[in-house]
């Protein structure tokens, strides 16, 4: 499903604290993908992931999908850490 | 380059179990990085795996892969001296485990399970999710 969420060159700038003309270089470069529409760039938000995850966007993915996994994992290793906090003398 | 010690948590190695195109996977198929658990972690993944139905094959076949130290460290000084750095004692062990084996990251999806900010402080260790270490080591490129 197409991310609904785009930013212009201007917002993208003020976001990561860039100065416009170091976005529109980065779009030159493939850095930042952006989409040209007719004369104007329009930039999805999984471009800027970096900006709100601290993780590019393959990596946000991938955190992603272990979290999926982690309620599971994290009540099972619970009661596990705990049964073997019990039983053992030395870690 | 010369291979970048990390020590794993259990929740990491369980999630790379479940799914091979999470991050956790993506950390355990790094060969540039040095893999280290403790005995404990070792004993967690086990029983975990066995709880949760995993393919034992599979399970052996990956903890070959890994140093698996052994701190023997006893109870008391698990809660002495690490215990300040989680918020339950029965995290503790991985904090020793992790100060044990002289790495400078720990790699756990549970940050909130770890004082952070006071483990970095005094042992010098870098508490990070498998993503945020992902990236870490995407920004050494």
């Amino acid at each position: 499903m197409l991310d609904p969420i785009v930013y212009t060159p201007e917002q993208v700038a003020e976001i990561l604290q860039l100065s416009k003309n170091t976005v529109y270089e980065l779009i030159s470069r493939g850095e930042i993908i952006a989409k040209k529409i007719g004369k104007v760039y329009r930039i999805p938000k999984s471009s800027l992931s970096f900006a709100f995850t601290g993780m590019d966007d393959d990596i946000s993915k991938a955190q992603s999908v272990d979290e999926q996994n982690l309620a599971n994992i994290n009540n099972t290793l619970k009661d596990v850490r705990r049964s073997i906090w019990k039983k053992s003398v030395s870690f | 380059m010369e291979k970048i010690s990390v020590f794993l948590d259990t929740n990491v190695i369980i999630a790379s179990l479940l799914s091979n195109s999470g991050a956790s996977s993506q950390i355990i198929k790094n060969p540039k990085l040095n893999k280290i658990i403790s005995k404990t972690v070792k004993e967690e993944i086990l029983e975990v795996s066995i709880r949760l139905n995993l393919n034992h094959v599979l399970i052996n076949s990956q903890l070959d892969k890994y140093k698996i130290i052994t701190p023997k460290i006893t109870k008391k000084v698990l809660e002495n001296t690490y215990g300040k750095f989680v918020f339950d004692q029965e995290d503790s062990h991985v904090v020793a485990g992790t100060h044990s084996s002289k790495t400078k990251f720990l790699i756990t999806h549970n940050l909130k399970h770890f004082n952070i900010n006071r483990i970095n402080s005094n042992m010098g260790i870098i508490v990070l999710t498998p993503g945020n270490f992902l990236q870490y080591l995407r920004s050494l490129k």
